[in-house]
């Protein structure tokens, strides 16, 4: 992929040495990649709880012509664009980070628990997660 | 009285101990033993339990074979009521013992099965080999030998009593036992 035309649509992109990350416009980057270069798989989309930077969000796509894989990462407080309209298998992993970090992701209306029961208490894959649901302490 | 007792017992016990039909119940890789432990080279046929069963109104015995989470923990009591009495519960594997290797720190395991159904026969080990699974139901058959029928109820009023709490922590404090489908 060429990250000056990425540029030239998005001013405030940045290259890694594997990937792109991006400060806002997820759904409109992923989309102009998907259309323009070609990468019409999305594998998964990773989650990694930074603390002070805010959780960053990394998507992996993946081009069956090219045979190569684009990441494209974005860093989050709580809320983010979510892009089922552009993928339909994105709303599994939607699902599971809302579940696992609480991010709500704008745009999905299927978000709901995945792993935990539905009434838990709290995101077990934050830093900050305290302990604090009753189940985890019985009779104990 | 008690040599009529005593009588039925004998009878009883013999007949339950020797067709201990289990329940299709595996949630992880101790599932994978179980399923050695009944085919040709263990052979759990060879102790009156090679009757699976897929629904848990013709079990007699609940293997629970596997880690139990907390969203799986009201899956398995619901089942548990399901059962028939008698019934008897292995705990098989080191998660339904007492969490195992996600005692310390885990976010979803239940620490143990007998905080909620009553279990019989504790399994350490992980996964446990097909033969200690065939000793467990040896020494089940051998403790339902020793039973008597007055003391079974017992132990199943102890477990009513009990079950209203269970279900207080399963169910959000929500105390409704009718949520689990059981009378």
């Amino acid at each position: 992929m060429n990250i000056s035309e990425l540029k030239n649509m998005f001013a405030d992109c940045e290259l890694t040495t594997d990937k792109i990350i991006i400060k806002s416009n997820l759904k409109k980057t992923i989309e102009f990649v998907k259309e323009n270069y070609g990468f019409d798989i999305l594998k998964e989309i990773i989650a990694t709880d930074n603390q002070d930077k805010g959780i960053e969000l990394t998507y992996r796509l993946y081009s069956t012509d090219d045979e190569e894989d684009a990441l494209i990462s974005i860093f989050v407080k709580d809320e983010a664009e979510s892009i089922v309209d552009i993928f339909d298998s994105a709303c599994a992993d939607e699902k599971e980070i809302y579940d696992m970090f609480g991010i709500k992701f704008i745009g999905n209306d299927e978000l709901k628990r995945l792993y935990m029961p539905e009434d838990w208490e709290g995101h077990p894959l934050k830093k900050d997660y305290q302990d604090s649901d009753q189940r985890l302490n019985w009779n104990e | 009285m008690n040599v009529i007792v005593t009588s039925i017992d004998y009878i009883l016990n013999w007949s339950r101990a020797n067709s201990l039909w289990p329940l299709t119940f595996a949630t992880s890789c101790c599932g994978i033993e179980m399923m050695q432990t009944v085919a040709s080279n263990n052979d759990i046929a060879r102790f009156g339990s090679e009757v699976f069963r897929g629904s848990p109104r013709q079990a007699d015995l609940l293997i629970c074979a596997g880690t139990i989470t907390h969203k799986m923990a009201p899956v398995l009591l619901r089942l548990y009521e399901q059962m028939a009495e008698p019934k008897y519960v292995i705990a098989m594997g080191a998660c339904t013992c007492g969490g195992g290797m996600f005692a310390q720190t885990s976010y979803s395991v239940v620490r143990g099965i007998d905080k909620i159904i009553p279990v019989d026969i504790y399994l350490p080990m992980c996964p446990p080999k097909p033969e200690s699974l065939l000793d467990a139901i040896k020494k089940l058959q051998n403790k339902i030998k020793t039973e008597s029928i007055t003391s079974r109820k017992e132990f199943m009023d102890n477990h009513k009593s009990n079950l209203k709490e269970v279900c207080g922590i399963l169910m959000d404090n929500d105390l409704s036992i009718t949520k689990l489908g059981v009378e």
